[in-house]
């Protein structure tokens, strides 16, 4: 389970995401903060910062100092999603979160006109 | 990176030349395959046993050929159109000041209108089957200036504020959001002038 400290969704860029990663059957291998693209387009991954797991069962502490860029958007074609990822042998927790410099997703606008 | 303070030369997305090889190869390649259609087709009908079938099949691609061939002839002709370079005069960001400025070489006189466009836009790659598509979808588009003035349109500049709560430029392996500036110089009688330029808009700062 990934809990975020005070049940936060939203960031801005460059603040701190604080959290816990609970786990109880297999050790914890890292904890990484990641974004991924969904939509028309072939998706893609990207890991950001990895946090190396303690071996343990147990829980642990993790701290991401989040960056400016990309932010959290939806548009027609594409959407981009951050999220922190707990891998604990073969099993991958996920905890989407948003980043944005206004506080919300942003919506891209539809198609101007000519 | 461009020392603060010096102007970013852009280049354009495609050079005139390139836009003439891009005709030129796809149009041999077309056309060299439909060529070998064609010339069966020909021979049948010469010989008195007309495959109509094939005939009417192969009549959108000799379409697309034949488009493909004005297309290279356009691109030719354009060639000796007056060549724009475009300035930054800052690093563009979201929310800040972008300051633009453009110069024609050569007979910049013959452009009648110049249009300048700033436009973002998505940028999606996706498989289809056994081939690779991409679609693409703009969210943002700005004139910029929009002048008939000879003096403006040989050298000009301008500047826009920048939506702060929009996307910065962002590139992955399938995904794109990518920033542009377009020139459209219209010609009388003669291929006009469409160069895209590519910039790169930085993050802005956080809002509220």
């Amino acid at each position: 389970m990934i809990l975020i400290d005070e049940n936060r969704v939203t960031f801005r860029p460059g603040e701190l995401l604080r959290g816990e990663v609970r786990w109880q059957e297999q050790a914890l291998t890292e904890i990484r903060l990641i974004w991924y693209t969904s939509g028309k387009g072939t998706t893609d991954t990207q890991v950001v910062q990895t946090i190396p797991g303690s071996g343990t069962i147990g829980s642990c502490r993790f701290e991401f100092r989040l960056p400016d860029s990309p932010p959290s958007f939806s548009g027609r074609l594409i959407s981009l999603h951050w999220a922190v990822e707990a891998v604990s042998g073969s099993q991958t927790m996920r905890h989407e979160i948003t980043l944005s410099p206004t506080g919300r997703e942003i919506l891209l606008p539809e198609p101007p006109k000519k | 990176m461009q020392p603060p303070g010096q102007p970013q030369i852009l280049k354009p997305t495609i050079s005139p030349w390139g836009k003439v090889l891009v005709f030129l190869v796809f149009g041999l390649i077309w056309n060299g395959i439909i060529s070998v259609f064609i010339v069966k087709a020909a021979k049948d009908w010469m010989n008195g046993r007309p495959e109509w079938f094939l005939m009417i099949f192969l009549i959108p691609f000799v379409l697309v050929g034949i488009v493909v061939i004005l297309a290279f002839l356009h691109s030719l002709l354009a060639l000796a159109n007056p060549r724009p370079t475009v300035a930054l005069g800052n690093q563009p960001a979201l929310g800040e000041v972008l300051r633009v400025g453009w110069m024609f070489a050569g007979s910049a006189h013959r452009i009648g209108t110049l249009v300048v466009t700033l436009e973002a836009k998505e940028e999606a790659k996706y498989r289809h089957g056994t081939s690779t598509s991409t679609d693409s979808s703009v969210f943002y588009r700005q004139e910029l200036c929009h002048t008939t003035d000879p003096h403006q349109i040989r050298e000009g500049r301008t500047e826009i504020q920048l939506p702060p709560d929009l996307v910065p430029s962002f590139s992955s392996k399938n995904n794109k959001v990518i920033w542009l500036v377009r020139l459209h110089g219209a010609i009388a009688g003669w291929p006009d002038v469409n160069d895209d330029f590519v910039i790169d808009v930085k993050p802005g700062r956080n809002i509220g």
